[in-house]
């Protein structure tokens, strides 16, 4: 690759989000601003190698991006807008302003997460947005057709601009739920990557979303929530690495794989989270992992405490995955684990007739508690649930394990 | 709404998976991927196809011309399909990852086009 495709490519990653935040931001289009900074994109491939790299190729494509825009504009008949002519670049400048960019990442997440757009796209359009995947990858990420979800995309912009969706930030009544939705849309894009089979997809993906974990908990250090998510985050993130291998339950593995300085980082996160003493569903999550983790290192797991920071998050946020952790926590908690499996069975059958995790605990609990020829048929149906290699490994290794005591029990 | 998967594999997977030893385990999986969708509700129907032995028929102006599979155009194989019912296609692309085959094949999905009632 010469070197002017390079620097473009380096920019394109290094500063996508933060080029189009900031034009977005001015224009309140996010889709016009995509199509302006694409095109400025495709012209710095063809500029570049003739004319050199220029000093600033950030200052460079915003520029070109912004002269792209207000072309538009004109073409609109919108060019008699002042707040538009103000940001005219001056084509005759021989070097952009190189000045740093206020970064509107942030506003844009509050803007990709707005409660006006469909809470099953917040996640889709931050990646596309402020990250720049493409919707081709996003769409295999959801597991759905990549038409559709261009379709949805393009939709939820053209509400953005439409509905005129504010970019600044939220007022003090709505603050909290805005946050919320921006933190969630980004644990949701975290966890897309579990679905991955390919570990350098799942890779790439996941720390995308550790990047926007970070950005927020580094732009609003006053939130125990954003705190909350960037330890949990990093905490899944120190355990990553160890799972390359095969895969383990966190009480099954070696906490010599794990990496010692981001569980230090998320235990000193977590530990400012908690000045604040406003616990949220992300420091519970968080303080949970951190609890197995100490639990391994230290060669005593808490489960107690462990089914108590549960409890007080089913009080909170009573999701399926929730209230599965729970009844494995209190499974392990007490000496007969059939009281978790009733909790296991309470939860409506239509709901995890077809959730993995649902049938995989299920299978646990049961070979916990000896039944092996009942756990054997669960791990069946959570490995015919799962496509992740790992996964079905080990839920293979536990279906035979179960197999052979049953037949050993008969 | 209700779809239909098909299930296109090279030759040597089914050569594999006709293996009574090879075999065991991906028909394992096989197995529990169909109990799992009898398990949630989906299932309309499947079946198994004789994947080697398919006929083609045409009649292209009047002639008739009948030719017999497996066919070397197609790289993979049909070898089955099932019906389901489920909300959305996007459930519907979730049973086709899970689908053995697309380990190591292709699962196609077909949306089914509703039949207009007949008049009575």
């Amino acid at each position: 690759m010469n070197d002017a495709a390079a620097a473009a490519e380096a920019a394109a990653r290094g500063s996508y989000g933060r080029l189009l935040a900031w034009l977005a931001w001015q224009w309140r289009d996010v889709a016009a601003a995509e199509d302006a900074l694409s095109d400025a994109f495709a012209a710095a491939l063809e500029r570049w190698p003739r004319d050199g790299v220029p000093d600033a190729p950030d200052a460079w494509l915003l520029t070109a991006a912004k002269r792209r825009l207000l072309m538009a504009a004109r073409r609109q008949r919108q060019a008699d807008d002042p707040a538009l002519t103000v940001l005219w670049p001056d084509e005759h400048a021989v070097t952009p302003d190189a000045a740093p960019l206020p970064d509107a990442r942030l506003r844009l997440l509050f803007v990709c997460a707005h409660p006006a757009i469909d809470p099953g796209l917040h996640s889709a359009l931050m990646l596309q947005t402020v990250l720049g995947l493409d919707a081709a990858r996003i769409a295999s990420a959801f597991l759905v057709k990549p038409e559709a979800m261009t379709k949805r995309l393009v939709r939820a912009k053209a509400k953005i601009r439409d509905a005129g969706l504010r970019f600044e930030e939220p007022d003090p009544d709505e603050w909290p739920e805005r946050l919320a939705s921006v933190l969630e849309a980004i644990y949701g894009a975290y966890t897309l990557h579990w679905g991955l089979a390919d570990d350098a997809d799942a890779g790439e993906l996941a720390s995308e979303a550790r990047f926007l974990a970070e950005l927020v908990a580094s732009q609003l250090p006053g939130e125990p929530e954003a705190l909350g998510l960037v330890a949990l985050l990093w905490l899944c993130e120190a355990r990553r690495p160890a799972r390359r291998a095969g895969y383990r339950p966190l009480h099954e593995q070696d906490p010599g794989d794990w990496d010692a300085t981001l569980i230090e980082q998320a235990n000193a996160a977590l530990h400012e989270a908690a000045t604040h003493r406003a616990p949220g569903p992300f420091q519970l999550e968080a303080a949970i992992q951190a609890a197995h983790t100490q639990g391994r290192i230290d060669g005593r797991v808490p489960w107690e405490g462990i089914t108590r920071l549960h409890e007080r998050l089913l009080e909170i946020a009573p999701t399926v995955g929730a209230r599965i952790a729970h009844a494995v926590a209190l499974a392990h908690e007490l000496p007969d684990p059939r009281a978790g499996l009733r909790l296991l069975d309470a939860i409506e059958a239509e709901r995890v007739a077809a959730h993995q995790p649902w049938w995989a605990a299920r299978a646990h609990l049961l070979a916990m508690a000896g039944a092996h020829p009942e756990a054997a048929l669960a791990y069946g149906r959570a490995l015919a649930l799962t496509v992740e290699p790992r996964l079905r490994a080990w839920l293979m290794e536990r279906l035979r394990a179960g197999e052979s005591g049953a037949q050993a029990a008969g | 709404m209700e779809f239909v998967l098909t299930f296109h594999q090279p030759a040597e997977v089914f050569e594999v998976n006709d293996d009574p030893v090879r075999g065991v385990e991906p028909m394992q999986a096989w197995r529990l991927y169909m109990d799992a969708m009898v398990g949630a509700g989906v299932l309309r129907g499947a079946n198994r196809l004789e994947q080697f032995a398919g006929t083609a028929v045409r009649v292209r102006g009047g002639k008739r011309q009948v030719q017999d599979g497996p066919f070397a155009e197609t790289k993979e194989l049909l070898g089955g399909y099932a019906l389901i019912d489920v909300a959305s296609i996007d459930e519907a692309l979730k049973w086709a990852e899970r689908c053995p085959g697309s380990a190591v094949g292709v699962t196609m999905v077909w949306p089914v086009r509703p039949t207009p009632k007949p008049a009575q």
